[in-house]
């Protein structure tokens, strides 16, 4: 009850105004997603539900200091969830070249993790972001600094650590890890022609509380070709290798990768297809031979984009799962999403 | 050797301060247009870069890191304002990290601060009215007349920031406002004789002009701002053309003829002409003024 009044208040807050005379700019973004199975014993939900419901507010804090606030509403096993996304203030005014944050955050590396669920360009979670870094992406509470180097190319770095109490999604306090969450990234920039492309190189740390241990390294690909209000053309992919030691076992080589092409009509009609693919490296049987195993996925997806506020997307994911000596099993379920934003006017980072 | 290796370092040092005190203001626009007004006043003591080319629109672009890279090393950004750069300006200058031109500091000139903009909308304003600016239409460039009261505003500005190229600044501003002042009055009368009175447009991207021309746009191919034309939209465009006798539409070099043409065929006399609105949208449309003409040759 408490919750569902909070969220009320909130949501009375954000769209009563989408900005107020000291800067606030609030705004909510709703993403309702529905997937059914095509085949008798998928796993699909087999029903349509608003993912999440994040309300934002953000404003300067003073002549320095920028803030932000989200919280979202989501769905969780049956149940709607309510939490905090961000908490942090940050600025760009200090110090030359130089963007920090302090506070709760999505970390800043690869690609997805960087952005909101609801801003993502297709509907379901890729297999090697779900694997690696749950399904939202990683968010904890730390201090990040990035630093836009005086080269004569575009390269900026960024670099974080937080609290590392738990590592993805979770609903408890966690427990204090044996080194905390960090992690760093690389950016950089080039066009060909009117093509522009975002190279970025990723590492992320962690070793918990009962000594399990996570180092991955990545590296993300943005690539966007705008005619006029169209974007014509546009990519997106990340490719992840991670190296895992559950507490007290052995180590466990994974890579996985996923890749977005998609092409965008004068009319706000898109077309797009992803592949997904995760495979454990150093999985072997009883004998010591190496084990063919993957998951993979293929989905094509159909979008219209009216406006930046809103989105409508249908699309049809194929996966496979591969475990030699056994056959593999696909699943296919049909998948669809309405996403939009009432409020103040988002900002388009590359 | 140590003794020589240091003489070499500084006469490098020496060149490098030489060469950083007379470097020309670095100056970035967020248009072409922009772009063409900065470089009228700032003449060779400016460095201009324009972010958008003259084929791409302002209002739909990314902060992409190589402006972001432009506006780390900028004196001076100098916007249009009035949201038309909202979607991308913002992320542009926060990822810039660069103090003097964050915004309220002497490097940030937001030129629609300066201007009496139109079509301010009145009443209770929503999404549901396409992409609406509600300050008002932020292509006051295409006012010949506000181009050059604004050129006395960026002439004000490069002053502050180097002051000892003033005089400079203010002759070049004044000298390009009283073209301009004149050559709106030549262009009013040569459409006037032209006797062109009403025509539509694609967008609401020449209301500027247009009221400065004393021409009428009775009617846009996008139903709203922003919106799409839908097929009942186009018929009451051809009704409208034909109960008005409209015998023009203008369609910004930005959009797409395929409706106009389509409109043309229903009425009878119905000329079609795509025109630059931007610097650069065409190879010897490479100033303001030639901008200019070639808008007044559209309508004569």
């Amino acid at each position: 009850m408490l919750r569902v009044s909070f969220l009320c208040l909130l949501l009375g807050a954000a769209t009563g105004q989408a900005q107020d005379r000291t800067g606030l700019k609030t705004s909510v973004a709703v993403d309702l997603v529905g997937e059914y199975g095509t085949k008798a014993g998928s796993q699909a939900n087999d029903k349509f539900v608003p993912r999440s419901v994040e309300m934002m507010f953000y404003a300067p804090v003073d002549h320095l200091f920028d803030a932000r606030v989200s919280a979202a509403a989501h769905q969780e096993n049956g149940q709607a969830m309510f939490e905090v996304h961000e908490a942090y203030i940050s600025s760009d005014k200090m110090v030359d070249g130089v963007k920090w944050r302090m506070g709760q955050f999505f970390l800043g590396f690869g690609r997805l993790n960087r952005f909101h669920q609801h801003e993502w360009p297709f509907i379901s979670v890729p297999k090697v972001q779900s694997t690696f870094f749950d399904d939202e992406g990683l968010f904890d509470s730390g201090v990040e600094v990035s630093y836009l180097t005086p080269l004569p190319f575009f390269l900026d770095v960024t670099a974080g650590m937080s609290n590392g109490y738990v590592y993805g999604h979770a609903h408890n306090a966690g427990t204090k890890p044996i080194s905390p969450l960090a992690w760093m990234h690389l950016k950089s920039f080039f066009s060909l022609g009117a093509l522009d492309f975002q190279p970025g190189l990723s590492l992320v740390q962690h070793t918990a509380s009962d000594g399990t241990a996570r180092s991955l390294a990545g590296f993300d690909l943005t690539g966007k070709l705008r005619k006029g209000k169209v974007l014509r053309f546009f990519w997106q992919s990340e490719m992840w290798q991670r190296s895992y030691t559950a507490a007290g076992g052995s180590e466990e080589i994974s890579t996985g990768a996923y890749f977005y092409p998609q092409y965008g009509f004068d009319n706000g009609i898109t077309l797009g297809m992803r592949v997904d693919y995760l495979t454990v490296n150093s999985l072997r049987d009883a004998s010591g031979k190496k084990v063919v195993n993957s998951e993979s996925a293929l989905v094509p997806q159909l979008g219209y984009r009216p406006s930046e506020f809103s989105n409508l997307r249908l699309a049809y994911r194929f996966e496979q799962k591969e475990l030699q000596p056994q056959a593999a099993e696909s699943n296919e379920v049909v998948e669809f999403q309405i996403t939009y934003m009432l409020g103040a006017h988002p900002a388009h980072d590359f | 050797m140590i003794s020589k290796s240091l003489k070499i370092l500084v006469v490098l040092s020496g060149l490098f301060l030489a060469s950083s005190s007379f470097a020309a203001l670095q100056v970035v626009a967020t248009t072409t247009n922009v772009a063409a007004l900065v470089k009228a006043v700032g003449g060779e003591n400016v460095e201009v870069y324009s972010l958008t080319k003259g084929n791409q629109d302002a209002h739909y672009m990314d902060a992409k890191p190589s402006f972001i890279m432009r506006a780390a090393r900028a004196d001076l950004v100098v916007s249009v304002g009035l949201e038309l750069e909202i979607g991308w300006l913002p992320a542009m200058i926060s990822g810039a990290r660069n103090p003097k031109i964050m915004p309220g500091q002497e490097g940030s000139l937001v030129l629609g601060d300066h201007v009496k903009p139109l079509e301010i909308p009145k009443g209770a304003i929503s999404r549901d009215q396409g992409d609406v600016h509600p300050d008002g239409n932020p292509h006051f460039m295409l006012d010949p007349v506000r181009a050059g009261k604004l050129a006395l505003v960026v002439a004000k500005r490069l002053t502050a920031l180097a002051p000892k190229d003033g005089a400079y600044f203010n002759k070049n501003a004044q000298a390009f406002k009283s073209r301009m002042d004149e050559g709106a009055k030549v262009w009013a009368a040569a459409i006037k004789k032209a006797g062109i009175k009403q025509i539509f447009t694609y967008h609401k991207t020449l209301s500027y002009f247009l009221q400065r021309m004393d021409v009428n746009a009775v009617g846009y191919i996008e139903p709203k701002p922003g919106v799409p034309p839908t097929a009942s939209h186009v018929l009451s465009l051809i009704k409208s053309a034909k109960q008005k006798k409209v015998q023009l539409i203008l369609v910004e070099h930005l959009y797409e003829t395929a409706i106009p043409k389509r409109i043309q065929k229903e009425v009878n006399g119905m000329k079609v002409a795509s025109v630059p609105v931007l610097v650069g949208a065409e190879p010897d449309v490479n100033s303001l003024y030639s901008l200019y003409e070639s808008l007044v040759k559209s309508l004569q």
